[in-house]
């Protein structure tokens, strides 16, 4: 199984060190893929991983430190260099365009033609027929609008397109967040195939649980360095876990409650049309309450229905709501404010006399807020992008606790946030359910739900599969739940 | 882009350029402007000793005035995100509403009250049709300027429209303390949008709208409220310039209003709000005004032909964006 | 067949192809010289130039490249080329034209593109600078253009049939086949999609969108020559104002503002409509100005419509899943 490593790696990072203003992503990261290997990458969100791939892939060039492949250090001046080095890359933002087919997008860039210039239809369906085939889309037509395909169609598609380009390396980040069991399964036989023909995988994955299927090799990064590299026979997920976030896991997370008072949010029966489908579930105050899901569960849309802008039948909420969205750059950030706006923006309202806007209210109230949830830099005017991801983060926890907010909702609390600001969100919330607010979290990162919510529902396919209270919330149960 | 990537904790009050303030940024390219304004004027005044005449100023701020009044008007939906292309057309049918009001003998007051409640109502047209078909104003806009520009040229059958009085004449040729009144007006709407923006929560309010309407919708504001009341103020005061240029006239043609769609939009611009929304001051459109004004009174002085202006106007606009780019991406 | 019928009841084209069918049935019926050969001929000729840019623009737009600048490049490219025609040769007088033409798309694509300027104001400051250098060109009087090619294309006819609009279908039969059938127009249509993600594909995507301002700046230089020729002479106000039919032509045929939806057959039935529409108003008397307000209206539905469609919630999307008896497809 384990490549003997004689001849050259088939692709290597060697001493990459790679910066960004205020932060080192990467610090002297060496890190290989040999021949016919699978090579798993774990890390927590912003330990570095997507910054390494995208350094492989030619997108950044290092600062330290070089590339090789096949022992031939090379300079990568764009992505295409590295395409022509034979390194593709499924990365997890969005890279097809919706409103062409699936075939157009499958082999974008190198479209069949006839004469160099003329789009050869035919062979175009013909071939991505097979690629299709080959993924587990046996029915989608390569004629449809990619846009109009499921979340877990698309990442296929995606997948196929870099099948469907003949590499000697694989990047595949996060490829199966989206996927069921049966699709992850499916993926997994190809990319066996592929490691027996001789490609090399780099395999990325938040789900430690599904590596010893399928990688040989893990490595885990933490805040830029290596911090280990194993076989991944000799591994234990307790071991990983503690590598990855560089403490036990147990200190991330606050003790569980265990009085819980009147209910604060109930869903009854609510169905919201391609979002959910019959949701019953209450949130009491004092109570941590988490619903669990794969992309394209629905779960993350969640807290949205519960806010009210995406609008269902049966949702009571008493009391003060405030959101917490998923993508914290395209929904919740003012980029262009500071600091300040950014704490106050749903007040805002309320920092007047008479009618005359007063700002020294508004000061004083972000003031008040950046003390209490130590926010970095404590500086009112300072602008919000010079900010980390989880000083951000909680700038926008900060903002609903400002409006005396006590219906707290959440749609991946932690996404882009690092382990000292995740341990210090998570602790807000939980000294908030002791004064008495109740929080609603929407999240995909398994751990997390495990480790911090008193109450889980399961959803998939927009519905709820099950449901776990305290010591009954592991791991385990919850994955297997989900990908049922 | 790339810098959004890493997420690293910073520790400790971050240092150094990166925690420089917004309102630092904001003030310095203000500032900018006004020494721009200056610098122009200095060498205009060097090269064509006209120009710093009394009259030559007042001229130059007569000019201004008149789509001045406009141009302050629009900076506050682009400030909150609500491109509005279509006060050239509101301007001319407000001002048609007034002057066939004139002609048809109904005192001046009630005329140009008329003319501002065109103005009104077709600004507040704007942001209802935006906010029920969910599209971007930009879009919305260009469409209400075809029809709005349609519907002056149908009820005037493409005839001026003449607006008798010299009381109301006085609105656009007169003086007082020897300063043209267009000047006084814009001041007085420049004035008031300024404390507007800054000293009431709507003013603030747009300024989160502009930013990112998403998170300010989910922040529990109401994007719809705060754009149609700022395209309704832009709708105003657009019929207000109208109306000036309507006395300084004597008359209105259907097609006025839309020659000044460029000029409005470049002394926005210029005066540093941006296109996206969520930054922008009153000021800085107010010194984007006198710029322009000056430069074309002065290429006017120099003896630029008139054609040529046109030429380098465009130009102007241009470069003026592409620095605004260059200084965004320092941000 | 059931599948054949519902992808053609899915088709964007099933909107202005029902508005052109309407409209031509309408005033045929009750405008009396509606329906005669030569009035239609009328309509083509009218057609002709202006379809010849909306072409451009669909290409454009498909790359998602917007060019608002066509009118001004237009009388730009007309009066150059019949400037140097009067001192040279009639042929020198297109290529210099069209290569001026050229030039502008250029520059717009390097300021939008390389600069990241909104497309939509740097290409609006473009056209008040090309239309004042028509003025700067020929000396603000037209220019005659007597003989040469232009005169031919312009003014000759077979039977009924203006060689100008033989012109006009080369021109979108060509375009189209570009956008359909040729890599480069699929790599246009993906990198207008979403260029982010046509990079990482493969695609380089500056190139490709230079070619879209160059294929739009290019089709408004030859609209330009079909209007001089045609007149006979190179006028600087020529193609004034109608930047804003042509894009509401293009956007009423189905193509996104967005980018990455465009279809020329659509562009060209949107300019068949509008014109359609301005000929039988006139010829019924009806004031023409209603095709403006008609023009505005429909451009904010259109661009509504596209927007359902990407979305999969266009009502003739939901109707082929019914017709296909899969309600479920229909998200």
């Amino acid at each position: 199984m384990i490549p003997v490593v004689t001849s050259p790696s088939l692709v290597s990072a060697v001493g990459v060190t790679k910066d960004f203003p205020g932060v080192r992503a990467l610090d002297n990261v060496s890190f290989s893929v040999e021949i016919g290997e699978v090579h798993a990458l774990l890390g927590e969100n912003g330990a570095g991983k997507s910054t390494l791939t995208k350094v492989l892939a030619g997108d950044y060039p290092p600062d330290a430190g070089w590339v090789e492949v096949l022992g031939q250090r090379i300079r990568f001046s764009s992505p295409h260099d590295a395409r022509r080095a034979g390194i593709r890359l499924v990365t997890q933002e969005r890279s097809l365009v919706p409103s062409l087919s699936a075939a157009e997008n499958v082999f974008m860039g190198v479209l069949p033609s006839r004469a160099g210039a003329l789009l050869d239809r035919r062979e175009l369906n013909r071939r991505t027929r097979a690629e299709l085939d080959r993924v587990g889309l046996e029915h989608v037509d390569p004629g449809k609008e990619v846009g109009l395909l499921r979340p877990a169609e698309q990442q296929l598609v995606e997948i196929a397109r870099a099948l469907s380009r003949e590499g000697r390396v694989l990047i595949l980040d996060e490829p199966t967040a989206a996927l069921s069991t049966q699709e992850t399964a499916r993926l997994f036989d190809v990319v066996r195939a592929l490691r027996s023909s001789g490609v090399g995988i780099l395999y990325i994955s938040h789900r430690i649980g599904e590596l010893r299927d399928i990688a040989d090799r893990v490595t885990v990064l933490r805040d830029g360095r290596v911090a280990s590299t194993h076989l991944v026979t000799e591994t234990t997920r307790e071991g990983l876990v503690r590598e990855m976030i560089g403490r036990d896991l147990k200190e991330m997370y606050p003790r569980r409650r265990t009085s819980f008072g009147e209910p604060a949010l109930v869903f009854d029966h609510t169905t919201v049309p391609g979002i959910c489908e019959d949701i019953s579930l209450t949130v009491r105050r004092g109570e941590i309450v988490a619903v669990f899901g794969l992309v394209g569960s629905g779960a993350t849309e969640l807290p949205y229905v519960a806010a009210g802008d995406r609008p269902g039948n049966g949702v009571f909420l008493s009391g003060s709501a405030g959101l917490v969205p998923a993508d914290r750059h395209a929904e919740a950030i003012f980029p262009a404010s500071t600091l300040r706006r950014n704490l106050t923006a749903p007040s805002i309202g309320r920092y007047q006399r008479l009618g005359i806007y007063r700002r020294r209210a508004e000061q004083a109230a972000a003031e008040r807020q950046i003390e209490s949830l130590r926010i970095r830099p404590p500086a009112t005017e300072a602008l919000i992008s010079s900010l980390s991801g989880g000083n951000q983060q909680k700038v926008v926890v900060g903002r609903w606790l400002e409006r005396g907010a006590d219906v707290l909702m959440l749609s991946e609390p932690t996404r882009g946030v690092d382990v000292g600001a995740r341990a210090e969100i998570y602790a807000i919330l939980a000294s908030r359910c002791d004064a008495g607010a109740a929080v609603f979290i929407a999240s995909s990162d398994i751990d997390e739900v495990a480790g911090l919510a008193d109450q889980v529902v399961v959803m998939a396919k927009g519905r709820i599969v099950e449901r776990l209270a305290g010591s009954a919330i592991t791991t385990e149960r919850l994955l297997e739940a989900a990908t049922r | 882009m790339a810098n959004s990537e890493p997420a690293a904790a910073q520790s400790g009050p971050a240092a150094g350029p990166r925690s420089r303030s917004l309102r630092t940024l904001r003030e310095s390219s203000t500032v900018g402007l006004a020494a721009v304004v200056v610098l122009v004027s200095a060498v205009f005044a060097f090269i064509a000793p006209n120009f710093v005449t009394a009259s030559n100023i007042a001229n130059v701020a007569r000019a201004s005035a008149v789509f001045g009044i406009a141009a302050l008007g629009i900076t506050i939906p682009m400030i909150a995100g609500a491109v509005d292309l279509s006060f050239g057309a509101i301007m001319s049918l407000a001002a048609i509403g007034t002057a066939a009001q004139l002609s048809s003998g109904t005192p001046m007051l009630q005329a140009m009250a008329v003319g501002l409640a065109i103005g009104l109502g077709l600004g507040i047209l704007n942001g209802v049709i935006a906010t029920v078909l969910h599209l971007d104003s930009m879009i919305v806009t260009l469409g209400t300027l075809s029809v709005f520009g349609g519907v002056a040229f149908m009820i005037t059958n493409a005839q001026r429209t003449y607006a008798p009085g010299d009381d109301f004449a006085f609105l656009g040729r007169g003086f007082l303390i020897g300063v043209p009144v267009p000047v006084w007006i814009m001041l007085a709407v420049g004035g008031s949008l300024a404390l507007l923006l800054r000293f009431t929560t709507f003013g603030q309010r747009c300024f989160i709208v502009g930013d990112n309407s998403r998170a300010a919708s989910l922040s529990g504001l109401s994007i719809a409220r705060t754009r149609i009341a700022a395209l309704a103020i832009s709708g105003v005061a657009a019929a207000l310039a109208g109306i000036v240029i309507t006395s300084n006239d004597g008359l209105i043609y259907a097609g006025t209003g839309e020659r000044y769609l460029l000029q409005g939009l470049a002394a926005v611009v210029i005066g540093g709000t941006a296109l996206r929304g969520g930054t922008g001051t009153v000021v800085g459109t107010l010194l984007g005004i006198f710029l322009l004004g000056i430069v074309d009174n002065g290429l006017n002085l120099v003896g630029v032909p008139g054609v040529w202006q046109d030429v380098l106007r465009g130009l102007i606009l241009i470069g003026a964006l592409v620095i605004d780019r260059l200084r965004d991406s320092r941000l | 067949m059931r599948h054949r019928l519902a992808g053609a009841l899915a088709s964007s084209l099933v909107y202005i192809s029902v508005a052109l069918l309407v409209s031509l049935v309408i005033f045929t019926v009750v405008v009396p010289r509606f329906g005669t050969t030569r009035n239609l001929a009328g309509i083509g000729a009218a057609s002709a130039s202006l379809g010849v840019m909306a072409v451009g623009a669909t290409l454009a737009l498909g790359a998602g490249a917007i060019d608002f600048s066509i009118a001004g490049n237009a009388a730009m490219t007309g009066s150059i080329a019949a400037v140097v025609a009067a001192n040279t040769s009639p042929e020198m007088g297109i290529i210099v034209g069209l290569l001026a033409a050229v030039i502008v798309g250029l520059v717009n694509a390097t300021v939008t593109i390389r600069f990241r300027v909104n497309a939509f104001i740097a290409t609006l400051a473009m056209a008040g600078s090309l239309r004042g250098i028509s003025f700067v060109v020929s000396n603000s009087v037209g220019v005659f253009v007597d003989s040469g090619p232009l005169v031919t294309i312009g003014q000759g006819k077979v039977g009924d049939i203006p060689y100008s609009v033989f012109f006009f279908v080369v021109t979108a039969v060509l375009g189209g086949w570009i956008l359909r059938s040729t890599t480069l127009g699929r790599s246009m249509l993906a990198v207008g999609g979403d260029s982010a993600a046509a990079r990482i594909a493969g695609i380089r995507t500056q190139p490709v969108q230079y070619i879209g301002y160059i294929a739009s700046a290019l089709a408004a230089g030859m609209a330009g020559l079909l209007l001089a020729g045609r007149a006979g002479v190179a006028v600087p106000q020529a193609a004034s104002g109608t930047e804003l039919l042509v894009f509401s032509a293009v956007l009423l045929g189905g193509t996104s503002l967005n980018g990455g939806r465009a279809t020329v057959l659509g562009s060209v039935l949107g300019i068949l409509f509008l014109n359609t529409l301005y000929t039988g108003l006139v010829l019924a008397k009806v004031s023409p100005y209603w095709q403006t307000i008609i023009q505005g209206a429909l451009l904010i539905v259109a661009v509504r419509l596209v927007q359902l469609r990407s979305e999969g919630r266009d009502p003739l999307q939901r109707l082929e899943a019914i017709v296909r008896g899969r309600m479920t497809d229909v998200r």
